[in-house]
C-alpha cells in the first residue's frame, strides 16, 4: 500500500489554479522525485501536503488516514516533515540546539517539569538522539558552531539532521541541491541516500536533472498545475510530453 | 559544576550578599529606590520571558496592574493574607492574560504589538470606570503590608529582604525557563516559525505558553510593588511605565538573560542622579535611547566584548 496518497488536489488562489487535480502516489521505501518548470505547482504541492496551505479540493492520504487540511505541526506529529528551500535554520543557534529543536515531537516536556527539574531523564535521551543525528550527518566535529556560520553543504545537512531527528516516515525535501557545486551535490546524494537507507521513504522537488535521474526510483511530472507524466526516471526522460514542456516546443 | 558554572555561580552570590548589606548604608529615601529597583528587574525579566518568541507586547505593564489590583483587592475586601494574595496576583495576571491569547494571537509583529496595547487600555479603562470595585482614577489605597511575627513591614529595610528574597527567586524560576528545553523552543519559533512547525512545535501554543507565564511573574512583581506604596491607581500602570520598561530592555540588550537587568539598574540608577533636575528628565532618557541606539544597538550587555575587541585591536597595532 502506498504510504503517501494524493487524490484529486485541487489548489485555488483567488482565480488563479495553482494545482488542478493532481493524483499521485509514493510507495513506501523509495525516493519519488517531483518535477517540472518553473511554475508548474511543485512547492504549492509541498505545501499543501505539509498542511502550510489547505487545499480547496482533493484528499491526501499518509498510511491510510485521511491528513488533509491538518496544521503543519500536527502533520509532523503525524510522521512527514519537510526540509525548505534555500537554508532554513535557526542561524542563531549552535547546530546542537538546531538539532534539538527536532527532537520537540518525541519527547516533549513542558514548563512546569522544566522548571522543576522532572525532565533530566527525557532531556538526556533528547541530548543522545540529536548526538546520533549529527554523527550520522557528519556535523559530530560542528556541534558548538552557530548554524549561520556553516558552508552550504553543512547547512543543508543540519537541515535535514533537523528533521531527521523528530524520526518521520516520510520526508518532504523542497531543492536540497540547489547552488551546489558537483562535489557539494555528489555528497548530498550519498546523505539523501543514507537517509532513506535508514528506513525513511523521500520526496524531493529539484531541477538539478542529474540529480533527480541518478536518485530518484520513480518520478511525477507537473506541468501547470496538472499532472503531465509519472513513472521511472527512463520512462519519463523518454516521454514526449515532458521534453517538450522542458524544450519549450510543440509536439513535432 | 564545572568551572564556568563556579565563576557565574560565585558572581551571583556576591552580586546578593552587597544587594543585602547595602540597604543599610542608604538614607531612607534611596533604599524606596532600592526597593522598586529590585521590582523593576523582575518586570523587565518576565518581560524578557514574552519577547524571547519574537513578538513585543505593549501590555506588560497593565499585566503587573492586572496582579497589583488582583492582590489589593484579594487583602484588602477579603481579608488574603498577603502570603497567599501575592502568588494569587501571579495566578489572576496570568489567567487574564490566557483570556486574552485567543484574540491576540491571532495577530503576530506590528499588529500584535498594536493589538496589545489596544488590549491593555481596554483594561486599563475598566478599572477607571468600574469604580466598585477598582476605585476609579483614585484606584484602591489603604493596602495592608505583610504580617509576619513582629517584623514591621512598613519599614523599608525588611520590606527590601523580603523583595530580595522573593525576585531572586522568580529570576531563578525564569532563568530555569529560559535554558530548559522549553526556552529552547521559544527561541525556535523566534527565529524561524515555520521550521519550528514543521518538526512539531505547535508556535500558537508556545507563543501563549511564554506570554502567560511572563505574565505570572509580572502579576507577583505588581503585588509587591503596592503592598509596599499601600496604594494601587490606574496611572502607575500607563503606557509610560511600558515605555520605560522598552528602554531599560532596549538599551541593556536582549540577547542574553542578564543584559535586561543590566539596563533597568544602569538607567534606573541615572534617572535617580538626575532626580534634582525634574523637567530635564525625560529629555535625558531620550537622549539615552538614540545613543544607544546610534553607538551600542546591541546593547550594554555588548560592552565588555566591545572593549575587549577594541583593547585587542589596538594591542594589536602596538606589537605591529
Amino acid at each position: 500500500m502506498a504510504i503517501l496518497e494524493v487524490r484529486n488536489l485541487t489548489k485555488q488562489f483567488g482565480g488563479l489554479t495553482a494545482l488542478n487535480d493532481v493524483s499521485f502516489s509514493v510507495e513506501p521505501g523509495e525516493i519519488h522525485g517531483l518535477i517540472g518548470p518553473n511554475g508548474a505547482g511543485k512547492s504549492t504541492m509541498f505545501k499543501n501536503i505539509a498542511g502550510f496551505y489547505a487545499p480547496t479540493s482533493g484528499e491526501i492520504r499518509f498510511d491510510g488516514r485521511d491528513i488533509t487540511g491538518l496544521k503543519p505541526s500536527r502533520i509532523s506529529h503525524e510522521g512527514i516533515v519537510r526540509t525548505f528551500q534555500e537554508t532554513t535554520l535557526f542561524q542563531e543557534l549552535s547546530v546542537f540546539d538546531n538539532v534539538l529543536v527536532g527532537t520537540h515531537n518525541r519527547s516533549r516536556t513542558d514548563i512546569f517539569s522544566a522548571i522543576l527539574g522532572l525532565d533530566r531523564q527525557k532531556q538526556r535521551e533528547a541530548e543522545d538522539s540529536a548526538i546520533e543525528v549529527m554523527e550520522f550527518m557528519g556535523l559530530a566535529d560542528r556541534r558548538d558552531q552557530l548554524a549561520a556560520e556553516l558552508p552550504l553543504g553543512s547547512q543543508r545537512a543540519l537541515a535535514i539532521a533537523i528533521a531527521l531527528v523528530s524520526k518521520p516516515r516520510l520526508m518532504l525535501m523542497d531543492e536540497p541541491f540547489a547552488g551546489m557545486n558537483p562535489e557539494e551535490t555528489g555528497h548530498m546524494m550519498d546523505l539523501t541516500r543514507r537517509v532513506r537507507e535508514s528506513g525513511v521513504t523521500i520526496v524531493l522537488v529539484e531541477h538539478d536533472m542529474k540529480a533527480v535521474m541518478g536518485l530518484c526510483d520513480r518520478l511525477t511530472v507537473l506541468n501547470f498545475g496538472t499532472l503531465l507524466a509519472r513513472g521511472s526516471p527512463e520512462e519519463v526522460r523518454n516521454n514526449p510530453d515532458v521534453i517538450s514542456a522542458y524544450l519549450g516546443g510543440s509536439h513535432a | 559544576m564545572n568551572r564556568s558554572a563556579l565563576t557565574h555561580f560565585a558572581g551571583i552570590v556576591i552580586v546578593l550578599v552587597i544587594l543585602a548589606v547595602l540597604p543599610h548604608f542608604l538614607r531612607y529615601h534611596h533604599q524606596d529606590f532600592l526597593i522598586f529597583l529590585v521590582i523593576n528587574i523582575l518586570v523587565v525579566s518576565s518581560y524578557r520571558l514574552v519577547t524571547l518568541t519574537g513578538e513585543w507586547s505593549l501590555i506588560h505593564a497593565v499585566m503587573m496592574g492586572v496582579g497589583a489590583y488582583g492582590s489589593a483587592i484579594l487583602s484588602k475586601q477579603f481579608n488574603v493574607s498577603f502570603w497567599l494574595s501575592m502568588p494569587l496576583a501571579g495566578v489572576v495576571a496570568g489567567s487574564v492574560a490566557a483570556l486574552l491569547c485567543y484574540p491576540l494571537f491571532r495577530m503576530t509583529q506590528f499588529y500584535f504589538l498594536i493589538g496589545s496595547f489596544a488590549a491593555g487600555e481596554a483594561i486599563r479603562l475598566s478599572w477607571i470606570h468600574f469604580i466598585k470595585p477598582f476605585g476609579g482614577t483614585s484606584g484602591v489605597s489603604g493596602i495592608p503590608s505583610p504580617e509576619l511575627g513582629n517584623i514591621d513591614f512598613l519599614e523599608p529595610i525588611p520590606y527590601f529582604y523580603l523583595v530580595l528574597i522573593i525576585v531572586t527567586l522568580c529570576l531563578f524560576l525564569l532563568y530555569r525557563v529560559e535554558k530548559s528545553r522549553v526556552g529552547l523552543t521559544l527561541h525556535a519559533v523566534h527565529w524561524k516559525a515555520p521550521l519550528a512547525e514543521s518538526v512539531g512545535v505547535n508556535t500558537w501554543n508556545y507563543r501563549s505558553l511564554a506570554f502567560i507565564t511572563g505574565s505570572v511573574f509580572v502579576g507577583i512583581a505588581g503585588a509587591l510593588k503596592v503592598h509596599y506604596i499601600g496604594t494601587v491607581t490606574p496611572k502607575q500602570f500607563d503606557i509610560g511605565f511600558m515605555v520605560f520598561i522598552l528602554i531599560w530592555v532596549i538599551v541593556g540588550g536582549y540577547r542574553t538573560f542578564y543584559g535586561a537587568i543590566i539596563g533597568a539598574i544602569v538607567l534606573s540608577i541615572l534617572d535617580e542622579a538626575f532626580r534634582e533636575f525634574d523637567e530635564l528628565r525625560p529629555a535625558i532618557y531620550g537622549a539615552i535611547l538614540v545613543f544607544a541606539i546610534l553607538f551600542l544597538p546591541a546593547g550594554l550587555e555588548s560592552l565588555p566584548q566591545r572593549l575587549r575587541e577594541k583593547f585587542g585591536r589596538s594591542g594589536a597595532k602596538e606589537a605591529g
